[in-house]
Order: C-alpha cells, then structure tokens, then sequence
C-alpha cells in the first residue's frame, strides 16, 4: 500500500512561508489583555507619557477625568490626551511613580461637572483619604535607573465612586473615599 | 520557528522538525500540522503561579502583582553574601604593594553570611513554599475538588480518641494532598488596655482604671507576602479573654490569605512522603483585585478617663452584697470588653468595585431577572444554574470573582 505524502500544513492561527533556509511558521498569538476602566496605555522613551482609557469617577454625576483640561478619552475637539512623565522627583531609591486621579468636592461633598478631578502623577503619596481633595492610584509607573519609565502597572480596575464623609464638629478633617 | 527543508544547497539534510514557543505540533497520516496557541489567559491581581524548580528539589510560588493603597507589597528573603576575611599586614617598602599580595600566596578565602533583603512582587520573587499535609496522612477538611480526584480523608478516630486501625489502608490509587498558604502583611497602630484595681472611696469598693494607648510599628516591618504552612487569621479578642486580669495588646499588624497552593500526589503515592515535581499543582485564590486599605480614628473616651466605671469588689460582706457585686463584675468586664472592642485599630482591606459600599460588582441588568416566560430569560435561567453547577467543579470563583466589602463604619463622621 503506498505511504500517503507527509507534508507540513498549516492550522489554526498559523502561516507557513519558505525561504533558502528552510520552512518558517508564523501566527498571531493574540495577548493576554483585559479592556477596562483606567487601563494605562505607557509611551517609552524621549518624551515618556502615559495614556488612561477611558474610566469615570461616580457621584452625583459621573464625571471623567480630565488631563490638562481634556476628558482622559477626548472629546470632539481634542484627541486623547497623554500625561507626561517627567522624573525631577523621581525617588532613586524605589524607583516608582503613580498615576493618581484627584477629585475635589463641590461645597456638598459631591462631585459635579465643575469639581476638578484630573488625573496627575505623584512621587511618594498614591493614595490620600483627608484633606482638601482624595486621591486614588490607577496606576504604578516602574522607572529604570537612567529614570526612563519602563513599565505601567494597572491599579484601579473598575470604575471608582466617590464618597465624601464631613466630619462631626471637632471629629477630625473630612475624608474622600473610593469605593 | 524554521523547518529545514529536505535539501539545502543541493545537500541532501535530515529534516529536524522542532516545536517553538506557543506552537503545537500534531503528526496525522497525512503530514504534521502546525497550530498556534491562542493567547494566554487574563489573569487577574494576586494569580498565583505555583512552579517545581528541579535544581533546587523544591515548589515555589510567583504571584501576578497585586497593590495595596497603590503599594506593592514585598518579599523578604535571605540570600547567602559573601566578604573577604582579607588581613591587613601592611604595605611592602621594598615593593610599594600590600604584603602577601603576590599570586605565589594563595588568596584569602571568602566568608559567607546571610542577608535579608526586600524584593517587591512586581520583580516577580520565587515565593519558597512549605507544605502542611491534608486528607489521608494529614488532618483538616479536604475540599470537595479534591475528594472527587482521589483524595481520601482523615483517618476517622475512635470514640476514646485512638486510631482507628480497621481504616489505615488506603484505597487503591488514593492521592495525597499537601497545602501552603500565602498571606498578606499590612503593618499598623495598635491597641493597648492595661488595667488597674485601685482601693475606692468606700470600703468594699475598687476603682477599675481602663488605660488605652497606641503602639507604633515595628520600623522594620513593611506591607509584605509570606508563605506559611498553615494561615490562622487573627481573632478580634480571644474568647474567654478577661480584660480585668491583665493587660492586653493588640498585633501591630493585619493578615489577608491571598491563596492557598495545594499539590497533588500522583496515584498509590507512599504516605508521609514529600511533594516533588511528579505532582500536581492547584491553587484556590482568595484575593483576586487590588486593595485599599483603612483603619479606624483612634477617639478619646468621652467619660471622665479616670473614672470609666467603678465596679465594687467583693470585701467579705455579706451573702447578698457579694451576689451584687459579682454581678457588677461582670458588666465590668463585659464593659472593658466592649471599650477594648470600640477602640480596636484593627484595619480592613475593601475592593473599590465602583459598587459603592457593596463588595458585589454592578451587574448586568439584563441577566438580573430570569422568570417569565421569555425565552431568553429562560435561557439565562439555564446558564446561570450550569454556573453554580460549575462552582463545585471550580477552586476559584468565576469572573468577576469575589471582593472585599467597604466597612460602612467608616462612613459614619
């Protein structure tokens, strides 16, 4: 009986291509990614920046950060804005940086379209509960020892509500929760 | 990936056929067949990945890093460093250079000592893993998922309390099963009463003085991972505790489990034996997002905190007085219970779920109601009963997961 012709065939997801060397396969091995509310998209090298897709914070209205005065998304008039990274703070011992969304109430606690929450980068202080305005970690910026940015970590995976507790009199300053 | 051709340069070469990173290679009748590997799976803060590193003969975890207040937690390790013991004998005249420094001298040898270092989760450390045995050889409840793959429980004990030897033989193919679990450390303030009994005003009478004080942290300790053989979550207050009999302190820290890494013997494994690379790893996650983390406003007492209360002790007086002043004890210390409770720094992890104070994740209106007689909903109906069905096949819940609730006492001003 005759031996059928062994040939090499492609499946699925892949491609066989030749050249003098011999046979190659090549295919897309799609990666591993989870779209989600303030994932940080990080541009490496001169003039370091990182993108957040879009992600609200929820109060009485839903509002969506802004950088430098630009929905984190764009708008109509803009494209999606970039923060930009800049290391003159940068801790040499840790390494680290964070990108953090700063929201401050209204005079009732709550957020509106006139409240400014934006999103900012900060070198020691992710995460800030008391004060004149909260802060909220989205995302952890990895610097290299040359202090050029490597590597962004996603923080905050879901959409964050704000809550605003005042105080009793005397009972301590007010708090900013995410929740 | 490169498959040589049969004939290269007019050479005749023995094809060699090798199988690259995320490539399956399958031989039919009729030719190999190459696939690709779809992408690999999201996994989410805190995945464990459990891995057998042969050189060393022993299991190690890697956790996907998860954050705390936007900190990455660390591990802390002990490596072996290593200094000369070189000898200062001074400097040859004749020569300029240290004595003995020439190569027909044999070198000063190097002393090794170890060195605890901090290394954060986001450079991935290998997490040494020490075992507790579960199931036949062990003690403890073995999960469901492990007693429908072989795994046989505990040796029941007899009514006086010996072993049971008519149920020592394992069953033929019983698995062993070994666990370890990984917690996370979050240092904090602390909590401290000390108590005084101090004559009163009256005969018969004491002053229970109640002091409250704060511990600060050890400077060492740092938010971090660990692995233990067996994870006992700390109590609030041990029960039967008497705060009037001594003085109390709180941990200066708090522990969440993040996962427990169970293995699995193959088959007719010996008893008693150690885990190697022959078996199975699974892992039951109990983190699965990143943390925020709070503890309580630590609040002077609004009563006089000299005079918390008075309870009168009992002096040798008469029957029914000391019937009272038992009675009378007892709230003392349930009051000194509940102040220790009130005051209590103990910290709580919560998820931001953007659900507000529910831990629940917000869902999708559309699979919330699954009655009528719609037909999708019905069909809804039917898929979420195939999800519970699959929870008792599952170490880990599905996706969204689990949460951590918000404290709702933190919202009180």
């Amino acid at each position: 009986m005759e031996q059928p012709v062994k040939q090499l065939r492609p499946a699925v997801g892949s491609r066989i291509g030749i050249n003098q060397f011999g046979f190659y396969v090549e295919g897309n091995a799609p990666a591993a990614s989870y779209p989600h509310p303030f994932k940080p998209a990080l541009q490496v090298g001169i003039g370091a920046a990182v993108k957040i897709s879009r992600g609200l914070i929820l109060s009485l209205k839903n509002i969506e950060p802004k950088i430098n005065g630009v929905p984190i998304s764009g708008d109509t008039k803009n494209a999606q804005p970039a923060l930009k990274l800049d290391a003159k703070n940068l801790n040499t011992g840790t390494l680290a940086s964070w990108v953090c969304v700063e929201a401050e109430p209204n005079a009732d606690g709550v957020l509106d379209e006139h409240s400014r929450v934006e999103i900012v980068h900060e070198f020691s202080q992710p995460l800030v509960l008391t004060g004149k305005f909260g802060r909220a970690p989205l995302a952890m910026i990895l610097w290299s020892a040359a202090k050029m940015p490597f590597r962004a970590f996603e923080i905050a995976y879901f959409n964050l509500r704000y809550v605003h507790v005042v105080p009793a009199p005397g009972a301590g300053p007010a708090k900013h929760f995410f929740l | 990936m490169i498959f040589p051709s049969e004939t290269t340069g007019g050479n005749k070469r023995r094809a060699i056929r090798r199988v690259g990173k995320n490539a399956q290679l399958t031989q039919t009748p009729f030719g190999d067949c190459i696939s690709m590997n779809p992408g690999g799976r999201w996994r989410h803060p805190w995945w464990v990945t459990p891995r057998w590193l042969p050189a060393q003969q022993r299991w190690v975890a890697f956790i996907k890093p998860g954050f705390v207040n936007g900190n990455a937690p660390v591990y802390r390790t002990t490596i072996k460093g290593a200094k000369s013991v070189e000898q200062d004998f001074g400097i040859n005249p004749l020569t300029g250079r240290p004595f003995f420094s020439d190569d027909v001298f044999s070198k000063p040898k190097s002393q090794t000592y170890d060195v605890t270092i901090d290394v954060p989760i986001t450079a991935a450390p290998a997490i040494a893993l020490g075992f507790r045995s579960i199931g036949f050889d062990g003690d403890g409840d073995v999960p469901q998922f492990f007693l429908d793959r072989g795994v046989q429980p505990p040796v029941p004990l007899n009514k006086d309390g010996s072993q049971n030897v008519t149920d020592t033989a394992p069953k033929p193919g019983m698995r062993l099963l070994r666990a370890c679990d990984l917690v996370l450390h979050q240092p904090r303030l602390a909590l401290s009463s000390s108590i005084t009994l101090a004559p009163g005003p009256a005969t018969g009478i004491s002053n229970v003085t109640q002091t409250l004080t704060l511990r600060s942290v050890d400077p060492a300790d740092r938010l971090k991972v660990f692995a233990t053989s067996k994870f006992s979550p700390l109590a609030e207050i041990a029960e039967g505790f008497d705060p009037l009999a001594g003085d109390y302190e709180e941990p200066t820290w708090d522990e969440v489990l993040i996962a427990t890494v169970f293995l699995l013997s193959p088959p007719n494994a010996t008893p008693g034996s150690d885990p190697d690379g022959t078996w199975t790893p699974y892992v039951r996650h109990n983190l699965f997002w990143n943390l925020h983390y709070g503890t309580p406003e630590f609040r002077v007492l609004d009563t006089d905190p000299g005079i918390p209360f008075i309870p009168p002790l009992a002096g040798g007086a008469a029957q029914i007085i000391i019937n009272f002043l038992t009675a009378s004890l007892n709230d003392a210390t349930q009051q000194a219970l509940n102040i220790l409770t009130a005051h209590s720094m103990s910290g709580t992890f919560w998820t931001p779920t953007g659900a507000g104070t529910s831990a629940v994740f917000p869902v999708d209106e559309s699979s919330e109601d699954t009655t009528g007689l719609e037909k999708s909903r019905r069909l809804q109906r039917r898929r979420i009963a195939a999800a519970d069905a699959m929870k008792t096949s599952k170490l880990d819940p599905s996706y969204p997961f689990r949460g951590q609730p918000f404290p709702v006492s933190f919202l009180i001003p």
